[in-house]
Parts: structure tokens; C-alpha cells; sequence
């Protein structure tokens, strides 16, 4: 009597462990036969999963993998000490971890004065100190609160390549370098109160080809790039590119994939985290194209930090059919792409961040 | 005591190997490896695994990165100073002056493309009206109206569309809270901002008009008409009112041939069914391609809306001017079941004689024209 009982539990339960892990990784996964992740881009459970180079017979849809929980990222519409203050605090105290981006509006000279054009009913003008006073409160905020152990985040103080009034010359290399200035300013701050163990902070720009030539957009990075060594996040989107070709072709508004490859990766302090919003997949299948054209005439694809997806702005505004991803959609769907080929495969995407709008 | 011995000394290491194995067995190693969980500490969003791949200026900077967030992980940290999460009191936001911004960013960029917008206050709440089209549809205008409460939490929006797709719209002046917008081909639109509506649509967006009179021998246009018995009717297909000259147009007239028949087939052509008014638009047409035009039922399948009546001419000689409603083409149907039929007008195209644009319905291209079908009800 005692022989079965030592022998279940020393092997009986551990195989059956183990063969319920094997059953269950076994389903999360298919290949081809080139033994790549078998995905389909447009995410149509119902059709093939084909990869490139190959279709896997009999290929089955399979379980995704799990995304990490979505940060809250907003559109900014006020830079009120006491307002981010609070947005700080309510942050600190929940299990938030990965990348939050504030998103304070397109770039504005007013007067000589470098700041933004807020995301308010008033078409405010936010100079850049007034931004960095406000993103301190909310620094300050989410330590003041931060009682939750897993609350940490990385906060991209963001701006975009959106022409003011038509006028492009908004999009600056004198912006980038002042948003560069404010960023190491807010660094040290957070490393002068001890907070660095929990806090970091990185520039952040929507750039999106429709929204400006690529000469202010560079410039722009340019700026940013030559001031400081802290990384910027572009979590615009790549309108126009192809979803398909991946040899330098164009994008919207004479843009070509070179240039979303520059100043999202090529640059040295640049990351990406785009915009993965079409239900359909066809965001995640450009982005996953100019990684392939990274990788294929650069200096290696892009290895993405995370996805940007805009289901809380949605749920606010209304949005039509096809660009309400969640952000799990999103994410998957970006993690598909790029590892539906070898070259552009990455084991992790680490954040998922969804965008909507401050106080709604 | 020995088969203890046994089962720790032998079984464990061979579940050990067994466990291995299996794992190379089922999880082969891939290209870019299976997606793994979201790590502690992965610099930028980058994992260890996926840094071996960074170019080197960009590995130095994750390096540089990694060895700071371990150092301040060492670091004393200070006291959380609100440990009870007390949120301060927020200032009330002021009223919004009334204004036009020239800046198209707005909500859900990457849905529409906003021209400009207009704020201002409407039943005490902030408003803000952006004027652009649909980003995936530019020829679409809309106007999207976001109200706020004073304390900057949102009271509703409001998404209108252009019934014609005449361009993006653009607000150009304001009165109160009505907005004057204009559309890219030129139209004026008055959008009452504060009650979400538009107060006026584009004048020229909407054309002029393709009706149905059911009953041509009575005077003005009859959408409706009664009969007793099996009846043979004429329904006058009717242009309206100020078209100006006219170069071509085609149409279809979509009924349940099981209640309606053709009296007449149509032989096709200028004098088929429906049969082209050459009396009022002057005989320099041609209606004979493609070869279905004039005929009263070009649709094989029976049952409501497989009737279809087709009809596609162009000016061969001068264009005739329309000036006022006009008949085109008359239909002769036969009313073959008891109660109500409906005639329903669909893909109509009205064009001038360089091939720009009237109007067109079910569906509108750019321009509208209001088009209305008819009944008949056999008693």
C-alpha cells in the first residue's frame, strides 16, 4: 500500500503537472514547416495561419499569449500642478507598471515661447516650463501615493509632429532640443528626490507621416537627440506605409519606411511603441514591414517596447467600426506580426499603454 | 527504507531528465524564440534576450540604463508622503471665451482630420465643435462637438456628418453659438454648436430632385396611388426642378415582380420601358447601352426587389436645359396582387454633358439628389 502512494507522489503528480503544462503550451503555439510561429497578420481566426516562407497544414487558430496589463495614457488638457498632482497619486497607488505617456499636444512657438497646444476646448498654449512644473506635480504624486509595491512606471512626457495652423516650421529642431532640455531637468529631478527606483522619465512624440514633412519630424528628433542621452518614444502611427513591401516604400506625405525607421529607431535614443488601433491588423502588419525593411537594408528591425492603443479614447468619443483594438488586440497583433517572420521576430513586447482623455 | 532510497537516488534525477527532454521535445527552438513573460527589468521596454540585437550605440544606452535602475534599486528610497492617497482639491476650470482656433489637432487623430475648431459655452458647459472629414474618407465633412462640464469631466459628443460629400468642412465665423462652416467644393454649412445639430445643410450639396408620379394624369407629383382590379399604370419618372443642362443619367426602378409586372418587356433603347421622353429632352439621345437600358425587367430572379427597371441615356446633339420638373422616362407596370407595391428609385446619376456630377442617389456620390419612390395599392 505505501509503494503506490510514494509513487504518485514522487512521479505520478509531477508528470501529470507536466503533461498538463505540455497540453497547455502545446495549444499556444503553432509552426510551419520552417519553424516559425505560424500567425496570421489579419487576425481572422477563421483563415489560415500562414507564415512567410510557408503555411503549416491543418494549422489550427491558437490561444494567444497573455498581454501585460495596459497603462492608462492621456491626452493632455491642462498642465495644472494640482490636477497631475492627483493624476500622480492615483497612479502610484494602483499595481501600474510600464510606460505612461502624456500626451500635452502639438508643438508651439508662442511668442518665442517653446511649449504645446494643449488637448482643451480652448486651444491653450502651454509653454514648456509650465509642462515641466506639471509633469513634477505628477512625479511628485505618484511617490507621495506610491503605497502600491508594483507601482512603477516610466513616464514619456509626449508631444507630436502636428503642424499648428498649417505651419510646419512649429515641428522644430529648436523644439526637440528645448523638449530634450526638459526631459534631463525632470530626470534629475527624479533622481535628486531618490525616486529613480521607481520612476523614469523619456520623451515621447506621435509622429505620424500625414502630419508633417519628414524634414520637420527629423529635425525634431534631431533636436532631441543632440541634448540629451534619455530615450524618446514615438507612439504615432505609420499612415499610408505599405502593409506588404517592404523595400522602402512610401508612406502618406512623401514619406518613405526610411523615415519612420529613422526617427523610431534609427536614431539612437529612439524607441517605439506605435499606434496598433485597426481591428484588422493592418497597423501592426505596416509596422511589422518597416522592422522587415530595418532589417533587411539598416542595421537590424526594430525591436519594440510596446503598443499604443487608443480603446479608451473610443469608449469617450465613439469611434467608427475597425479602429477600436483592445489594447490585448492590439498588443497581440503587433506580437504577431513581428514574430511572423524571423527576421523581424522578438520574444517579448514588454508594455501595452491605452490613450483616452485626462478627466473623462 | 531501500525503495525510498531508490525513488530519491534514481527517480527524481530520471524525472529531472524526463523533464528536459520533453521540454526540447515539445518547446523547439525557433527564430526569435517564444514570446516570453513580461520581465522585471527590461530598459526602454527591452528585454535581455531582445538587447542582444540592439545596434551598439543602443546597447550601450540599454547597458547604461540596466546599471542604473540597479543602482537605484540599492538606493535608500524616502518615505511615500501620502501614504493615504489624499487627492488635493482641483480649481474650477473658467467658462470658455467663444472662439475659432486655427488647429486642426483634435480627438482620435488617427480616425478624422480636423481643420479647425470652434469653443465656446452652451447650457453651462464648455463646447468645442472640431470641423474636418473622415481621415479614411476625406471627401466625408464632419464636425465633431465635444461638451465638458466645468470641471473638465465630460458631458457627451456629438459626431455629425455632411448628407453630401463635399470635402472636409472648415469653421470660418461664428454668431453665438451657430458656427458658419465651409465645405472644400465651397458650400456654406451653419452648425448649431450648442444644440449638436447642423442649423443648415450645404445649399448646393443637394441638387434638385428624381421623383415618382404614380398617377401622371392628375396634376402634380402623386407618390401615391389607388386601383381597383388588375390595372395597367404609367409612372412618370420626374427630373426637378433647376438641373441646368443635362447630359446623360441612369436609373433603376426596383419593385416585387410578383405584384408588378411589365406591361411590356421593352424592346430596349430609346423607346423601351421606360421609355425616354424625347418630346422634352429632344431626340439627340441615345439610351441603347448597355444593352439592359429600356428594359423592364432586367433582373432574372423573382420576389420583392429582383423587378428592376433600367434606364441609362446621353445627349448625342445639343444637352437640353432643365429648368423645371421635368419627365424624363415613363414606366407602364401592371398591378397584379391586391394591396400596396412599392417602386423604389436606386442608382440614380444625373450628369452634365462634360460628365461632372448633378446629383446622385441610393447611393450619393458627392452631390444628393433627393430621390422618392411611389406605391400603388390595388384594392
Amino acid at each position: 500500500m505505501e509503494r503506490p502512494k510514494r509513487f504518485r507522489r514522487l512521479f505520478a503528480t509531477p508528470i501529470l503537472l507536466l503533461l498538463a503544462v505540455l497540453a497547455t503550451a502545446e495549444s499556444v503555439y503553432c509552426r510551419d514547416a520552417q519553424d516559425s510561429v505560424c500567425v496570421n497578420v489579419g487576425m481572422d481566426p477563421g483563415m489560415d495561419q500562414t507564415c512567410r516562407g510557408g503555411t503549416a497544414p491543418g494549422a489550427t487558430p491558437i490561444p494567444p499569449p497573455n498581454p501585460p496589463p495596459a497603462t492608462a495614457t492621456f491626452y493632455m488638457d491642462t498642465v495644472d500642478p494640482t490636477t497631475l498632482y492627483n493624476l500622480g497619486c492615483m497612479k502610484g497607488s494602483v499595481p501600474e507598471n510600464g510606460l505612461t505617456i502624456l500626451d500635452f499636444g502639438s508643438p508651439l512657438n508662442s511668442g518665442g515661447v517653446l511649449g504645446t497646444l494643449l488637448f482643451d476646448h480652448n486651444g491653450t498654449f502651454a509653454p514648456i516650463g509650465d509642462i515641466e512644473t506639471g509633469v513634477a506635480a505628477l512625479l511628485r504624486g505618484h511617490w507621495d501615493c506610491g503605497s502600491n509595491p508594483l507601482a512603477a512606471l516610466r513616464v514619456g512626457v509626449g508631444t507630436s509632429n502636428y503642424c499648428h495652423a498649417g505651419d510646419c516650421a512649429q515641428v522644430s529642431m529648436q523644439h526637440g532640443s528645448a523638449w530634450a532640455d526638459m526631459i534631463d531637468r525632470l530626470d534629475q529631478y527624479v533622481h535628486a528626490f531618490g525616486w529613480d527606483s521607481r520612476l523614469s522619465i523619456a520623451g515621447a512624440i506621435d509622429i505620424e507621416p500625414s502630419w508633417s514633412p519628414v524634414d520637420s519630424a527629423a529635425s525634431w528628433a534631431a533636436g532631441y537627440a543632440a541634448n540629451t542621452a534619455r530615450p524618446y518614444y514615438n507612439y504615432g502611427a505609420a499612415d499610408g506605409c505599405s502593409e506588404i513591401d517592404w523595400s522602402d516604400s512610401p508612406c502618406n506625405n512623401g514619406w518613405y519606411q526610411h523615415d519612420l525607421w529613422w526617427v523610431s529607431w534609427g536614431v539612437p535614443n529612439a524607441y517605439a511603441v506605435p499606434e496598433i488601433y485597426l481591428e484588422q491588423g493592418a497597423t501592426a502588419a505596416q509596422w511589422q514591414r518597416i522592422s522587415l525593411y530595418a532589417a533587411s537594408y539598416e542595421f537590424g528591425p526594430i525591436v519594440f517596447s510596446g503598443v499604443l492603443t487608443q480603446r479608451g479614447a473610443c469608449n469617450q468619443k465613439g469611434c467608427p467600426p475597425g479602429v477600436n483594438n483592445s489594447p490585448a488586440d492590439g498588443w497581440r497583433q503587433l506580437l504577431y506580426a513581428v514574430n511572423s517572420d524571423p527576421a523581424t521576430a522578438q520574444p517579448v513586447l514588454s508594455w501595452s499603454t491605452d490613450i483616452s482623455w485626462l478627466g473623462e | 527504507m531501500n525503495r525510498s532510497i531508490f525513488a530519491a537516488v534514481v527517480g527524481l534525477p530520471l524525472l529531472f531528465v524526463l523533464v528536459v527532454i520533453s521540454l526540447g521535445v515539445f518547446f523547439p527552438r525557433r527564430a526569435g524564440g517564444d514570446p516570453l513573460p513580461v520581465p522585471k527589468s527590461a530598459p526602454f521596454g527591452i528585454s535581455e534576450a531582445d538587447a542582444t540585437k540592439l545596434p551598439p550605440a543602443k546597447r550601450k544606452l540599454w547597458d547604461d540604463e540596466k546599471r542604473r535602475e540597479e543602482l537605484a534599486r540599492q538606493a535608500a528610497a524616502p518615505t511615500p508622503a501620502n501614504p493615504g492617497h489624499v487627492l488635493l482639491p482641483v480649481p474650477t476650470r473658467k467658462p470658455v471665451e467663444p472662439g475659432i482656433v486655427p488647429s486642426g489637432q483634435g480627438p482620435l487623430p488617427s480616425v478624422y482630420t480636423f481643420q479647425n475648431f470652434w469653443h465656446g459655452m452652451a447650457g453651462g458647459q464648455s463646447v468645442a465643435a472640431y470641423f474636418g472629414a473622415l481621415r479614411d474618407d476625406p471627401a466625408q465633412g464632419v464636425v465633431l462637438i465635444a461638451r465638458e462640464r466645468l470641471d473638465g469631466k465630460s458631458a457627451g459628443t456629438t459626431l455629425l456628418r455632411t448628407p453630401a460629400k463635399r470635402g472636409a468642412l472648415r469653421a470660418i465665423s461664428f454668431d453665438g453659438n451657430v458656427v458658419t462652416a465651409s465645405t472644400e467644393k465651397g458650400d456654406t454649412v451653419l452648425v448649431d454648436a450648442g444644440a449638436g445639430a447642423f442649423a443648415s445643410l450645404p445649399e448646393s450639396a443637394a441638387c434638385c430632385s428624381l421623383l415618382l408620379d404614380m398617377d401622371p394624369a392628375t396634376p402634380g407629383i402623386q407618390a401615391t396611388r389607388t386601383v381597383t382590379g388588375q390595372q395597367d399604370i404609367s409612372i412618370d419618372v420626374v427630373l426637378g426642378d433647376t438641373v441646368g443642362e443635362l447630359g446623360g443619367f441612369n436609373f433603376s426602378l426596383v419593385y416585387d415582380d410578383t405584384r408588378l409586372t411589365p406591361v411590356v418587356p421593352g424592346a430596349g433603347g430609346i423607346n423601351g420601358n421606360p421609355d425616354f421622353n424625347d418630346a422634352a429632352l429632344g431626340a439627340g439621345w441615345n439610351c441603347s447601352m448597355p444593352g439592359t437600358s429600356g428594359r423592364a425587367d432586367i433582373d432574372a430572379a423573382t420576389g420583392p426587389g429582383h423587378g428592376v427597371a433600367f434606364l441609362s441615356c446621353f445627349v448625342t446633339g445639343a444637352p437640353p436645359s432643365v429648368s423645371t420638373a421635368t419627365v424624363v422616362a415613363t414606366l407602364q407596370l401592371r398591378v397584379t396582387a391586391t394591396g400596396a407595391s412599392e417602386i423604389a428609385i436606386s442608382d440614380a446619376n444625373f450628369a452634365h454633358y462634360d460628365a461632372t456630377e448633378i446629383g446622385t442617389c441610393n447611393p450619393v456620390v458627392n452631390v444628393e439628389l433627393t430621390c422618392a419612390g411611389g406605391s400603388v395599392t390595388r384594392e
